[in-house]
């Protein structure tokens, strides 16, 4: 375990990856103030600046996971580009685009399809928890507790009541292809939905 | 295979944690039905996004987590804040208590107030206190005069005991006591005991020619003065005696110090370790000083103060005790007598 700063950017890559709690605290602390400042500067909120930071940080988290993907610059400019880009493309969208925007930091492009590509996944993980929440009980928990809340089989099945493991695992695949059903059959969802 | 199995095959796909065996089953599986290999592709898409829905969700959490802790901090430095302006109002008050209460009890006019109060050494003070000024006295040419402080002391035993004040003999190793009344007589006298505080020094004459004062007429008296009570008092304030009278106006001397009390008596340098007697010429006390701000206003230490001094004085050493006189043989005389019989035993103390 790290303590304080003292990361590399190597380090705090390899962090992410492992889904590093103390890593990824650590990006935030470094980099939010910076991000905060720039959507401030440009007409945004606090908590719009928490949201983008949170989907920037979600690019790079995707972006890291990609053994192919290299990272051409530092950890900060690289999410201070997007989370830039991100807010950019929000306000085009809110017709509210700023006349002058206050640069704050130096940045990498992000080009638009890279942001396109974000909003599909952004779409697609929407949808996902939209589809677990209809997967109705006990699916919605069981799969929820193992794949979000990471919580281990022997609690599941305790928590469940099935009487061991074993039994919840089958369970679980069960709930997995149910899932799989509807998440992959928009007209389930769209009808679950009106 | 049936999905299940494919589903679990799947997922240890996505984990990385597939073995040598379950991987082959699992290609050979996808790779020979179009149908199960679809199936498989949407299984590691769900995982993947799977995967992302709880790093989002866990970072999401974290980052709260970030906030909060700053939150903190920010608490916990504003209340570290709000801590030092308590100490600094604390510190403050206290200053001002602090200084006004010196202020009100007259604490930064003390040093003025001091200047007020001179000792009565007939003192030609900052050319005699040092050594240089000695060897001056000694060897020029034209010698100082001054380089010697009078007072005035007064016999308090006849083996020649000679009680004066402090300050009169301190700076100075030689002592000579004068009296000049009957016929002129010249004792050296050593310091036998000196009192700062109080301001008291007990001489005794070391001459060899010297044999006794005979009996001592007058007494301590140790009871309580009384306000307004007559009083006098003969000392050298200049090279013959001088007799000097007044009432006593209070009980305590300057500063409210109860270890002394105040006369009206005029007095001047030279005055210092005078008697004062009373009308049946009991000794009451021992002019000490007085303040120069205040016309009369001299300042005598009680006779009670003098005699428990030289009763500390005989506790400590075995022999050469100083008996007192407890017996007042002119209290029945008139002024001008008792001054007769007791100017002999008041002497002009030098110090050289």
């Amino acid at each position: 375990m790290k303590l304080g700063n003292y990361w590399n950017e190597a380090e705090l890559l390899q962090g992410v990856r492992e889904n590093n709690e103390h890593a990824i605290k650590t990006i935030y602390k470094l980099h939010f103030p910076t991000v905060e400042n720039f959507i401030r500067q440009n007409g945004g909120s606090v908590q719009d600046a928490k949201d983008v930071f949170q989907d920037g940080f979600l690019v790079l988290y995707r972006n890291v996971k990609n053994v192919d993907f290299i990272l051409e610059c530092k950890i900060k400019t690289y999410i201070y580009s997007v989370c830039r880009r991100i807010w950019l493309t929000e306000l085009k969208r809110k017709n509210k685009v700023p006349s002058v925007v206050n640069e704050l930091d130096e940045y990498v492009n992000v080009d638009e399809s890279g942001i396109e590509e974000y909003n599909e996944h952004e779409m697609k993980l929407s949808h996902l928890s939209q589809c677990l929440v209809l997967l109705g009980e006990p699916c919605s928990s069981l799969l929820s507790d193992f794949y979000l809340n990471s919580l281990s089989m022997q609690e599941i099945a305790k928590k469940m009541g099935y009487t061991n493991a074993d039994n919840a695992k089958t369970q679980k695949y069960k709930c997995l292809l149910r899932l799989k059903k509807i998440f992959f059959e928009k007209e389930v969802l769209k009808r679950e939905t009106i | 295979m049936d999905l299940i199995r494919l589903t679990e095959l799947s997922e240890k796909y996505s984990e990385n944690s597939l073995t040598e065996s379950e991987n082959i089953e699992l290609l050979s599986a996808i790779s020979s039905d179009s149908d199960l290999k679809l199936q498989f592709e949407e299984n590691i898409l769900l995982f993947n996004n799977l995967q992302l829905l709880k790093v989002e969700k866990l970072s999401k959490k974290w980052f709260e987590e970030v906030e909060t802790e700053k939150k903190n901090t920010k608490i916990t430095s504003l209340n570290f804040r709000t801590r030092i302006i308590h100490y600094a109002a604390v510190a403050a008050v206290s200053i001002f208590a602090v200084a006004g209460t010196l202020y009100f009890s007259g604490w930064f006019s003390y040093k003025k107030h001091l200047q007020a109060y001179t000792q009565l050494g007939n003192n030609v003070t900052s050319l005699t206190n040092n050594q240089k000024s000695m060897w001056d006295a000694f060897f020029s040419p034209e010698k100082n005069e001054y380089s010697f402080t009078a007072g005035t002391g007064f016999a308090i035993s006849s083996e020649g005991y000679i009680i004066t004040s402090f300050h009169v003999v301190k700076d100075f190793d030689s002592i000579i006591v004068v009296n000049n009344i009957d016929s002129l007589i010249r004792y050296h006298a050593n310091l036998v005991y000196n009192n700062i505080e109080s301001d008291i020094a007990i001489l005794k004459i070391s001459d060899s020619t010297f044999t006794s004062f005979g009996k001592i007429p007058y007494k301590f008296n140790s009871k309580n003065c009384d306000l307004g009570e007559y009083v006098y008092t003969l000392g050298y304030s200049k090279r013959d005696v001088v007799f000097g009278e007044g009432s006593v106006s209070s009980f305590t001397g300057y500063n409210e110090d109860s270890s002394t009390i105040q006369v009206s008596i005029p007095s001047n340098p030279g005055n210092s370790g005078g008697p004062l007697l009373n009308a049946k010429g009991d000794i009451i006390g021992m002019l000490c000083a007085k303040n120069n701000e205040i016309e009369g206003a001299t300042f005598a230490i009680r006779s009670d103060l003098l005699i428990n001094l030289v009763d500390s004085l005989n506790s400590k050493q075995d022999n050469n005790q100083i008996v007192l006189s407890k017996n007042n043989s002119i209290s029945t005389l008139e002024r001008p007598k008792q001054i007769k019989r007791i100017k002999s035993l008041i002497f002009r103390v030098e110090a050289y």
